[in-house]
C-alpha cells in the first residue's frame, strides 16, 4: 500500500516522562484511522505532533512523500478539529466556516459558495449568520468540521470531537461523520477513548497504550485477536490470565504453551450446566446437550449474578482464587448466586495471546 | 512551535521583544530611580549627614511615623463604622433607587483625591457651604480648618467604595438559607449578626480593612490639602522635606521607609487574601433574592448615607458657581484667562490641556509597555513565570511621592529628563502600567489556546493569528485598560507635584495652586476645575464599566 501518511518511529518526552515510544504507522490515501487508547495514552500528543503543534524528539513524520518537520503547523495542509470546536467567538458560522478559506487567498465570491457547500455537507444549511456561542454541542462540532473540510486539507486530524457530547448524539453524529469523510474520500485520523467509536469509525485502529502503539488492524481482526494482553484488557475482556493461574482441567485446552502464556476465555463462550448429582460417583457431573461439543468442564458456585438490560453478567468460583466471568443472553435464566453449577468453555471461545501479538 | 529554524529564530526575538520592552521601561523608569533615591539616602548616612542624625534621632521621625499609621487607623475604623450599614442596607433589602444608592457611594473612589480634597474643603473650608449657612443662620461661621477630622472625613468618603464594594458584595452572595437556618435553630436578629454575620463577612471585612488602611497610609493629596502645614504623614513629610527645606538625604531615607512600610501591607493584604479565598467561597454565587420587607430604618439609613456622601460633590458644583455673594458663571467663562500671578497659575484652560495631552501620552505609554507584557507573560511557558508577574506589578505598591522623588534624583542620566514633559509622561505611565497589565493578563489568558492552535491549522500565519483571533478577543480588555491608563493619569497628583514644571501644570497641580493662593475667583475656579475633573472621570469610569459589560457578553460582529 502506497502511504499517504508516514510515521516513522516517533518518540516524545515531556519532562521525564516518555509521552510517545516508538510510534511507526502508514496510512493510505483516503483511510481512517482511529487511535485508541485510554486517556494520558499520548493519543492527543501524536495529533499534535502530526499537526506540528509539537515537535517530535525524535522521527520523522512524512506526508505525501515530503518530510513535515520544517513545515510550520499553517503551512501543512492538515485541519485538525479540537474536542471543544475551538470555533472563534468573535466570528459568526460562515466566517468560522470561511477563515481557512480567506487564509488561503480564496475570493469572497468562491469562499461563499464553498462555504454553502460545506455546511450543506454538514447538514446545517442556513445558519450562516448565527453567532456560534447560540449553538448547541452537536452544531458546534459540525461547524468545527465543516470549518476543517473547507480548505481540503490533505489530512485531517479528529481529536476525540464527540467526546464532550451525550450519548445519543455521539453516537449519531458519529455515522453522519464516516458518511461525509468517505463522500471527500478525505484520510482522517481520529482520536477516541471510546471503543464503539473507533470500531465503527476507523477502517483500522490502531491501539495506544502509555505511548507504544500496541497494536493496528481492521476492527474485525483486532475484535477477534486482541493481541497482547494489554490490550486485550484495555477493550474490556474481563477473562485474561497466564495459563499458570488457570485451574488445570482447563489448562490443558491451550497445547503445550509456556506456563507464562497469557490467555483469553470470552465471557460469551462461558456455557453453564446445571449439575445433576450420581450417585456413587466421586463428583458431579455436568450434562451436555446433544450434538454441542464442550470443549471442557469444571464445577464453580456462582459468586454474583448481575443483571445489564442486554445480557447477565455471572462471576464463577473455582475456588483457589480463580474467577471467570461468563455473560450470558437474557433467554437464559441464569443460576441464583451461590448455586454451584457445571462450566464449559465453547471451541473458538478461548486462546494464547501472546502468539498473535507476534503477527502484527 | 519549534518547526523549523527560521521560525524558531524569529518567535524567540518577537517573544524577546514583548520580555524587553516592559522590562527596560521598569529597569530605567522604575528601579533605577528608586535604587539611586535608596543609594542617595544611605549614602548621607554615610557622610554623616547632620541633617540625618538631627531628624532621625530625633523624635520628630517617631512621631511622623506614629502620626501616619494613628491617621490610617482611625480613618479605617471611620470609614468601616461609616460604610457598614450601607453595605448592610444594600446587600439585604432592595428598595426604590438602590442602584442609585450604590452608584452615589462608589463614586468617590474613582475620583483624583485632589477632587475629594477640593470638594471637602467647599463644604466644610473656611469658604465653605457650612460656614455660609451657620453665619447666616447664627451669625458665626462653622468651619474645619488644617484638621484631622477633616481628613479623616475625606478618607471615609473616598474609602466608603471599598467597603461598600467587597463586604457589601460577599454580604450579597451569602445564601438566603444561611440567616433562615440560623432563625430556626433559635438566633434572633442580632444574635445572628453577632454569631452567624460576622465570623461570615471576617474575611471580607479584613480584606477591605487592610486596603483602606494602605491608601490612607500613602495617602498625599487629601493629607497636603486638608491636614495643612502643620499636618505630616511620612508622604507630605518627604515631600516637604525635599521641596520646601530642601533635605534631600533626610527625604530620600523617609521615602526608603515608607516603600518598605508600603509592601510590607501590601505583602500582609496579599497574603490574607490567599488564605481566605476558601472562605470567600460564596463569592462565586449570584446575588441572592433580597427581602422585600417593608422595612423603614433600612432605606432611611440609605437615604441618610446616600445624602451625606452626595453632599461635598454637590457642594463643589454649587462653590463653583458661587463668585463672591453672587450666582454665576464667572468661574467657568474665565477658565480660559491666564490669572494675576503668572508664574504659579497658568489658565486652567492651559492645565486641563496639558493635563489632556500627558494622559493620552502616558495612556500610549502604558497600553504598549502593559500590552507587551501581558502578551509575554500570558504565552511564555518558562519558569519563574509569577515572579516576574509580580515583579511587573511591583509599580502598583509604589506610592506615588517616592517615585516623584526618585525621578527628579535620577533621571538626568545619561540624557536629563528632568523639567521635561517626557518625565510626566512616563511618570503617569509608570503608575497607570499595573492597571493596565491587572486589566489585560486575565483576558490574554482567557482566550483558549487551542482557538490560536485552530486558526494555525487552518493557514494562518503567526502573525495573522494575532491579528485576525487574539486581538479581536482581546479587545475590550485594550479599551478598559487604556481608560484605566487615562483617567488614572488624568488624576495622579503626588508624582506630578515632583516632576511638572509650574508652566506645564495639570489639572490637580493646578487646582492645588489655585486653592493655596487665595483670591477672589480663584477659589471658584478651583472648584470649577474640580468639576471639569470630576465629570470626566466620571465619565471615563462610565465608559469603562460599559466596556467591562460587553467583555462579560461579548457581541458577535462579523469581521470583514
Amino acid at each position: 500500500m502506497k502511504c499517504l501518511l508516514e510515521v516513522e518511529n516517533i518518540e516524545k518526552w515531556h519532562g521525564l516522562l516518555k509521552t510517545l515510544d516508538g510510534i511507526s504507522l502508514c496510512l493510505g490515501e483516503g483511510e481512517i484511522l482511529t487511535l485508541l487508547g485510554p486517556s494520558g495514552g499520548g493519543k492527543t500528543t501524536l495529533l499534535r505532533i502530526l499537526a506540528g503543534l509539537e515537535a517530535p524528539d525524535r522521527g520523522r513524520v512524512c506526508l505525501d512523500g515530503r518530510d513535515l518537520a520544517p513545515v510550520e503547523p499553517h503551512r501543512r495542509g492538515v485541519g485538525l478539529v479540537f474536542q471543544d470546536a475551538a470555533l472563534f467567538p468573535h466570528l459568526n458560522v460562515e466566517a468560522n466556516v470561511a477563515f481557512g478559506l480567506r487564509m488561503a487567498g480564496m475570493k469572497k465570491r468562491e469562499r461563499q459558495h464553498r462555504v454553502f457547500e460545506m455546511l450543506e455537507l454538514v447538514g446545517l444549511s442556513g445558519l450562516e449568520k448565527r453567532r456560534v456561542d447560540g449553538l448547541s454541542g452537536g452544531e458546534r462540532q459540525r461547524v468545527a468540521l465543516a470549518r476543517s473540510l473547507a480548505p481540503s486539507p490533505k489530512l485531517l486530524l479528529l481529536d476525540e470531537p464527540l467526546g464532550a457530547l451525550d450519548r445519543n448524539l455521539r453516537e449519531r453524529l458519529a455515522r453522519d461523520l464516516r458518511t461525509i469523510l468517505k463522500k471527500q474520500q478525505l484520510t482522517a485520523v481520529f482520536v477516541t477513548h471510546d471503543q464503539e467509536e473507533a470500531f465503527s469509525l476507523g477502517d483500522r485502529i490502531a491501539v495506544l497504550l502509555d505511548g507504544r502503539l500496541e497494536r493496528m488492524d481492521t476492527p474485525e481482526a483486532l475484535s477477534a485477536y486482541p493481541g497482547s494482553p494489554a490490550v486485550a484488557r484495555f477493550l474490556g475482556e474481563p477473562n485474561v490470565f497466564t495459563l499458570k493461574d488457570l485451574p488445570a482441567a482447563f489448562r490443558g485446552l491451550f497445547g503445550d504453551s509456556s506456563e507464562e502464556t497469557a490467555v483469553l476465555i470470552r465471557p460469551e463462550g462461558i456455557v453453564l450446566r446445571p449439575l445433576i448429582p450420581v450417585d456413587g460417583e466421586a463428583g458431579p457431573f455436568p450434562v451436555l446437550a446433544s450434538g454441542e461439543k464442550d470443549a471442557a468442564f469444571l464445577s464453580a458456585h456462582v459468586k454474583e449474578r448481575r443483571f445489564f438490560g442486554a445480557f447477565f453478567r455471572v462471576e464463577l468460583d473455582f475456588g483457589g482464587g480463580f474467577v471467570l466471568t461468563a455473560r450470558l443472553p437474557v433467554s437464559m435464566v441464569p443460576p441464583d448466586e451461590g448455586a454451584r453449577v457445571g462450566v464449559a468453555l465453547k471451541e473458538g471461545m478461548f486462546f494464547a495471546l501472546n502468539d498473535v501479538q507476534k503477527d502484527r | 512551535m519549534d518547526t523549523g529554524g527560521s521560525a524558531v529564530r524569529k518567535a524567540v526575538f518577537f517573544k524577546g521583544l514583548l520580555f524587553l520592552i516592559p522590562a527596560l521601561f521598569l529597569a530605567y523608569f522604575y528601579f533605577y530611580p528608586l535604587l539611586r533615591m535608596a543609594g542617595l539616602g544611605f549614602s548621607g548616612i554615610w557622610a554623616g549627614d547632620p541633617g540625618l542624625a538631627r531628624f532621625f534621632g530625633s523624635r520628630d521621625f517617631v512621631s511622623v511615623l506614629a502620626f501616619t499609621f494613628w491617621q490610617a487607623l482611625l480613618s479605617t475604623l471611620l470609614t468601616l463604622v461609616f460604610a457598614l450599614p450601607g453595605a448592610w442596607v444594600w446587600a439585604r433589602f432592595r428598595f426604590p433607587g438602590r442602584g442609585i444608592f450604590a452608584l452615589v457611594v462608589s463614586l468617590p473612589f474613582v475620583l483624583p483625591a485632589v477632587v475629594v480634597a477640593a470638594a471637602f474643603l467647599s463644604l466644610l473650608g473656611p469658604s465653605g457651604i457650612l460656614a455660609d449657612l451657620s453665619s447666616f443662620l447664627f451669625g458665626r461661621p462653622l468651619y474645619l480648618e488644617d484638621s484631622l477630622i477633616l481628613v479623616l472625613l475625606a478618607h471615609g468618603f473616598f474609602n466608603y467604595a471599598v467597603v461598600f464594594r467587597i463586604v457589601g458584595g460577599f454580604w450579597a452572595r451569602i445564601p438566603e438559607s444561611v440567616w433562615e437556618a440560623a432563625r430556626i435553630l433559635g438566633a434572633g436578629s442580632f444574635r445572628s449578626f453577632l454569631h452567624v454575620a460576622l465570623p461570615l463577612l471576617a474575611p471580607a471585612l479584613l480584606s477591605a480593612s487592610l486596603l483602606v488602611f494602605l491608601f490612607c497610609f500613602s495617602s498625599f493629596g487629601i493629607i497636603l490639602m486638608l491636614g495643612g502645614p502643620a499636618m505630616s504623614t511620612l508622604e507630605t513629610e518627604i515631600y516637604r522635606r525635599a521641596m520646601h527645606l530642601f533635605q534631600l538625604p533626610v527625604a530620600t531615607l523617609l521615602a526608603c521607609v515608607q516603600l518598605i512600610l508600603n509592601f510590607a501591607v501590601i505583602f500582609v493584604q496579599g497574603r490574607l487574601e490567599k488564605r481566605f479565598q476558601t472562605a470567600l467561597a460564596f463569592s462565586g454565587k449570584p446575588e441572592n433574592s433580597l427581602s422585600h420587607g417593608k422595612k423603614r430604618l433600612p432605606v432611611l439609613l440609605a437615604l441618610v448615607s446616600g445624602t451625606i456622601m452626595a453632599l461635598p460633590l454637590s457642594a463643589m458644583v454649587l462653590a463653583s458657581l458661587r463668585v463672591g455673594d453672587s450666582w454665576s458663571l464667572a468661574a467657568y467663562t474665565q477658565l480660559f484667562r491666564e490669572s494675576g500671578d503668572g508664574l504659579f497659575l497658568i489658565s486652567p484652560a492651559a492645565a486641563m490641556g496639558h493635563s489632556l495631552i500627558f494622559a493620552l501620552a502616558s495612556m500610549s505609554v502604558a497600553l504598549l509597555t502593559g500590552l507587551c507584557a501581558a502578551a509575554f507573560l500570558s504565552r511564555s511557558d518558562l519558569r519563574g513565570k509569577n515572579l516576574m508577574e509580580t515583579f511587573f506589578m511591583l509599580p502598583l505598591a509604589t506610592s506615588a511621592v517616592p517615585l516623584g522623588l526618585g525621578f527628579i534624583l535620577a533621571l538626568h542620566w545619561p540624557i536629563d529628563l528632568r523639567g521635561t514633559p517626557l518625565l510626566i509622561v512616563m511618570a503617569h505611565s509608570l503608575v497607570g502600567f499595573p492597571f493596565v497589565m491587572r486589566v489585560l493578563l486575565p483576558a490574554f489568558r482567557s482566550v483558549p489556546k487551542n482557538l490560536m492552535e485552530a486558526a494555525m491549522t487552518l493557514g494562518a500565519s503567526p502573525a495573522r493569528t494575532w491579528r485576525l483571533v487574539l486581538f479581536p478577543l482581546v479587545l475590550p480588555a485594550v479599551g478598559a485598560a487604556a481608560i484605566f491608563a487615562f483617567t488614572i493619569s488624568l488624576g495622579e497628583f503626588g508624582a506630578s507635584l515632583f516632576a511638572v514644571r509650574p508652566e506645564l501644570a495639570t489639572l490637580p497641580v493646578s487646582i492645588y495652586r489655585y486653592l493655596s493662593h487665595p483670591g477672589a475667583l480663584n477659589y471658584p475656579k478651583a472648584m470649577a476645575m474640580g468639576v471639569w475633573l470630576m465629570v470626566m472621570t466620571a465619565g471615563s469610569f462610565w465608559l469603562l464599566s460599559r466596556l467591562m459589560g460587553l467583555m462579560k457578553t461579548r457581541s458577535t460582529q462579523d469581521e470583514k
